[in-house]
């Protein structure tokens, strides 16, 4: 028995994207706690709206409050609060990770060019963090209208935008996970990345809903808002965008982000 | 004086350490021994409270380390270099231990001056090298002058002369009268800084003992002789209980009597003998012999090196 | 078959005087809060973040202030009605909560992730002087540090304001009251994250626990239909809401100040209570 030499695989070695594709795949699947986190999302996600839709079932029992039943996507699918949460902080952890227990150096020296294992991660979370969120929010919304028809405040899926709205949802929720990614990429450290982020999603809103008059308007482009524009139906008297123009605005987010991120991973010392 | 009494840790169904009874006595380096997996880092975060022992205890000086009322006086420990937070200066990290029992500031000077770390102590401890990292952790373990040093791999980064330096400080602090408690992989320089040997195996104890009693078992009697007459020579030695290896031209390993006994032996005989030495394994020998049955994580057998075959480069047949 | 020997009767080891110092020596509360001080100050990272927080509060504060003043012309009677000027100037506070919250988790959580804590719990192998004197050299520093920058962020924002003559002065009732409520809100989130940090021992999951429970909470909380969103006050955001809220109308759904405070004492006693046992009885 004798080592495999060089000579048996070295013809064909060659750092290909479809193979850092496979190796990202490879990296993000072996971590038991990202397999847990991913898990936690999608149990949040139906277990809240599932909550909630009872709850509003219960009250609607006790006060007959018509408006509690206004909103039934959005009641069901309350959840999706809680799992942007997760997959954001997975995709700060997906890169910062790396850099805090020195793995950067073998990821960087595998595939010197840099550039496939940023775009790697990207798709690979990407896609998984897409998949995973419609598969739970999916059944969130089925679950929580099932519940509510019991008191005939349910929709059914081929009701006008419900598609767009389940579709638009996953598609925010990604891309936070992605705007996780990029950040992380920026900053390289955990804890600064992970309030970076959070305090984009969470606490921008806030402030810009202080802003008067035309300064407000800028509320419409933050990445909640843009969000909020994709997964609204009924859009009398709100101050979003149309969800295509939510969908332009998060893709602008995702350009500049990962833009930004792939320039600094390139230039600067691992 | 370090006691350890039934000390058993289970993680679920693993047992890490499995009823351990030693005592690690004052004034001699006693070395502590054991495979990777053995469980001597658990006992050795037993000793200091960091784990609790699923059954039994493990004392120093007769009281267990949380109540002694300066914890870092009595035992220093150095358990994992780097066990410092990386934005802090080295200085800044001494003071911060040296604080919580009220050990005078300038005792913080005295143990990096003794480890060699003064040019540097305002440095991140981050950009240290494995070297400087390992010596904050002995500058961190002598802060408090304890009576008790337990020390795991002390040696691990550091570079020639640091490692004579770090044998001789440990001699000098165990002649001192204190109880020098030391694990280590390096084994020839267990050899040259133990008197006493404590070796685990799979969590359980396997021997206690000195360095030369160790050695001494392992090798057994073995005697090497030169003589011109050797295969006469063997002849004469072989009887029931002793074996006599041929190893070259006119040498012989004699295994089952005393040098002393093929001495006179060789001379009842007239046969000359030029060189009559008893055979010494290494502590590495007899350390791989005695736990190869306690060894946890094997690694695969070396394979032998290829010669590459005329035709292998692509040269012109 | 275990290979032992009896002990040598070796001669007896020299005896060693115990150094001057020892004598003197002793882990006692008052020493390991100075430990924990010189730990929080020697951090580069530590003062930067506490620096930025200050003036991140300040500075978005008075862009908001400038922002109004600068639109105030144009603002409608019902802008004009509901216009909350000492809020208004604080409206950077929530990135000190952030700022502040992720430090609080750091001290606990960095010390995990360098392996620091074997040295601190080795130092202290009482462990609860530890967790007590890190959550009291940093209640102090938050809570100082916060004030100042609400304090600053207040007086700079009514300067702003005051050119539309629509600043208030510290004098204005319940403006001290909301200055001290805000700091201590921005304290009691630091201490939530100490608490969260060493019941997860992560960074990554303390820090979304934690921010997930300020800031997600109270947004799940206000959905909620009819009796359920009772809830909302007694969330930290809730009880915060109470302490820094000057104005209640009849039919808002909101604490007393006074016990907005106790909800949030309960809230942190909670959360180190649960924190210190866990400390004790896990393995380092």
């Amino acid at each position: 028995m004798g080592f495999p030499t060089a000579a048996d695989f070295k013809p064909t070695a060659k750092v290909t994207l479809p193979r850092v594709l496979r190796s990202e795949w490879t990296k993000l699947t072996s971590l038991r706690s990202t397999v847990w986190t991913l898990l936690a999302a999608i149990v949040v996600t139906i277990g809240f709206g599932l909550i909630v839709c009872a709850a509003t079932v219960a009250d609607f029992h006790r006060n007959g409050n018509a408006s509690d039943l206004n909103d039934p996507v959005g009641t069901s699918l309350v959840g999706g609060y809680f799992s942007q949460i997760a997959i954001g902080v997975l995709g700060v952890l997906l890169i910062t990770g790396e850099y805090s227990t020195g793995m950067i150096r073998t990821s960087l020296g595998a595939v010197p060019h840099r550039l496939p294992v940023l775009f790697g991660k990207a798709i690979v979370f990407g896609v998984t963090s897409y998949a995973l969120s419609l598969g739970a929010i999916l059944v969130a919304f089925f679950s929580g209208q099932a519940i509510l028809h019991q008191v005939h405040g349910g929709v059914a899926i081929g009701d006008p935008s419900v598609v767009r709205a389940l579709l638009g949802g996953a598609f925010f929720v990604m891309t936070i996970g992605l705007l996780g990614l990029a950040l992380g990429t920026l900053i390289r450290s955990t804890g600064g990345s992970i309030a970076a982020l959070l305090g984009l999603i969470f606490v921008v809103p806030i402030v810009t809903s202080f802003l008067p008059g035309r300064w407000g308007d800028i509320q419409k482009f933050i990445p909640n808002n843009a969000g909020g524009a994709l997964v609204t139906i009924d859009d009398r008297g709100n101050d979003l965008l149309s969800p295509l123009g939510g969908l332009v605005v998060l893709l602008v987010w995702l350009a500049v982000g990962l833009g930004a991120a792939a320039f600094t991973l390139t230039r600067r010392d691992a | 004086m370090i006691e350890a009494r039934g000390l058993t840790k289970r993680y679920g169904s693993k047992t890490a350490v499995d009823d351990l009874t030693f005592t690690v006595r004052p004034g001699v380096v006693t070395g502590f021994l054991g495979p990777n997996g053995a469980g001597k880092s658990t006992t050795m975060r037993m000793a200091i409270g960091l784990d609790r022992p699923t059954k039994g205890a493990i004392n120093i000086g007769g009281k267990a380390y949380r109540d002694f009322p300066a914890p870092l006086t009595e035992v220093g420990v150095l358990l994992e270099a780097k066990a410092v937070h990386t934005g802090r200066s080295a200085y800044k990290h001494l003071l911060a231990v040296a604080q919580t029992q009220g050990i005078p500031r300038r005792r913080v000077d005295e143990v990096l001056a003794l480890v060699g770390l003064t040019d540097v102590a305002g440095k991140r401890v981050g950009g240290f090298s494995l070297g400087m990292g390992q010596r904050l952790g002995i500058a961190s373990a002598m802060l408090g002058d304890p009576g008790v040093l337990i020390l795991d791999e002390p040696v691990n980064g550091l570079d020639p002369e640091g490692i004579r330096w770090i044998r001789t400080l440990l001699q000098a602090l165990a002649a001192e009268g204190r109880t020098i408690f030391v694990s280590s992989h390096l084994m020839s320089e267990m050899a040259l800084t133990a008197t006493h040997l404590i070796v685990v195996g799979r969590g359980r104890l396997i021997a206690n003992t000195t360095v030369e009693e160790f050695i001494r078992q392992a090798s057994g009697d073995l005697v090497h002789v030169r003589s011109p007459q050797a295969a006469r020579l063997s002849e004469t030695l072989a009887r029931d209980g002793v074996t006599v290896t041929t190893t070259g031209l006119d040498t012989l390993d004699v295994n089952g009597l005393t040098a002393q006994q093929v001495g006179e032996a060789a001379f009842a005989a007239g046969i000359p003998v030029f060189e009559l030495t008893p055979r010494q394994v290494s502590l590495e020998d007899a350390f791989m012999d005695i736990t190869k049955d306690a060894v946890e994580y094997t690694h695969g057998q070396t394979p032998a090196p290829r010669v590459p075959s005329a035709t292998s480069t692509g040269a012109n047949a | 078959m275990t290979l032992t020997s009896p002990p040598s009767a070796a001669q007896a080891p020299a005896s060693r005087a115990p150094a001057a110092f020892h004598a003197r020596t002793r882990v006692t509360i008052p020493r390991v809060l100075r430990s924990e001080w010189t730990k929080l100050t020697s951090l580069r990272s530590t003062v930067w973040t506490l620096l930025a927080a200050v003036v991140v509060t300040v500075g978005i504060g008075d862009l908001v202030c400038w922002a109004t003043v600068a639109h105030w012309d144009k603002a409608g009677p019902r802008d004009r009605l509901t216009f909350q000027p000492v809020l208004q100037s604080l409206t950077g506070a929530y990135f000190s909560q952030i700022a502040i919250g992720v430090l609080g988790v750091l001290l606990i959580t960095g010390e995990y992730s360098t392996g620091m804590i074997r040295t601190s719990l080795g130092a202290v192998p009482r462990r609860l002087p530890v967790l007590f004197a890190k959550a009291a050299v940093f209640a102090v520093t938050s809570y100082a540090v916060a004030f100042v920058a609400v304090l600053a962020a207040f007086f700079t924002g009514q300067a702003i304001l005051d050119h539309k003559h629509i600043g208030v002065t510290i004098g204005y009732p319940g403006a001290w009251r909301v200055l001290f409520g805000a700091a201590f809100f921005v304290l009691a989130i630091g201490l939530l994250g100490l608490a969260i940090g060493t019941l997860l021992r992560t960074t990554g999951g303390s820090i979304a626990t934690l921010l997930g429970l300020v800031f997600v909470v109270p947004i799940v909380t206000n959905l909620l239909p009819g009796n359920w969103s009772h809830i909302h006050k007694y969330v930290p955001d809730g009880a915060g809401q109470a302490l820094v809220t000057i104005h209640r109308l009849p039919g808002d759904d909101i604490l007393s100040p006074l016990a907005g405070l106790v909800v949030l004492l309960v809230w942190l006693a909670v959360g180190l209570g649960a924190a210190a046992y866990t400390l004790v009885r896990r393995d380092a």
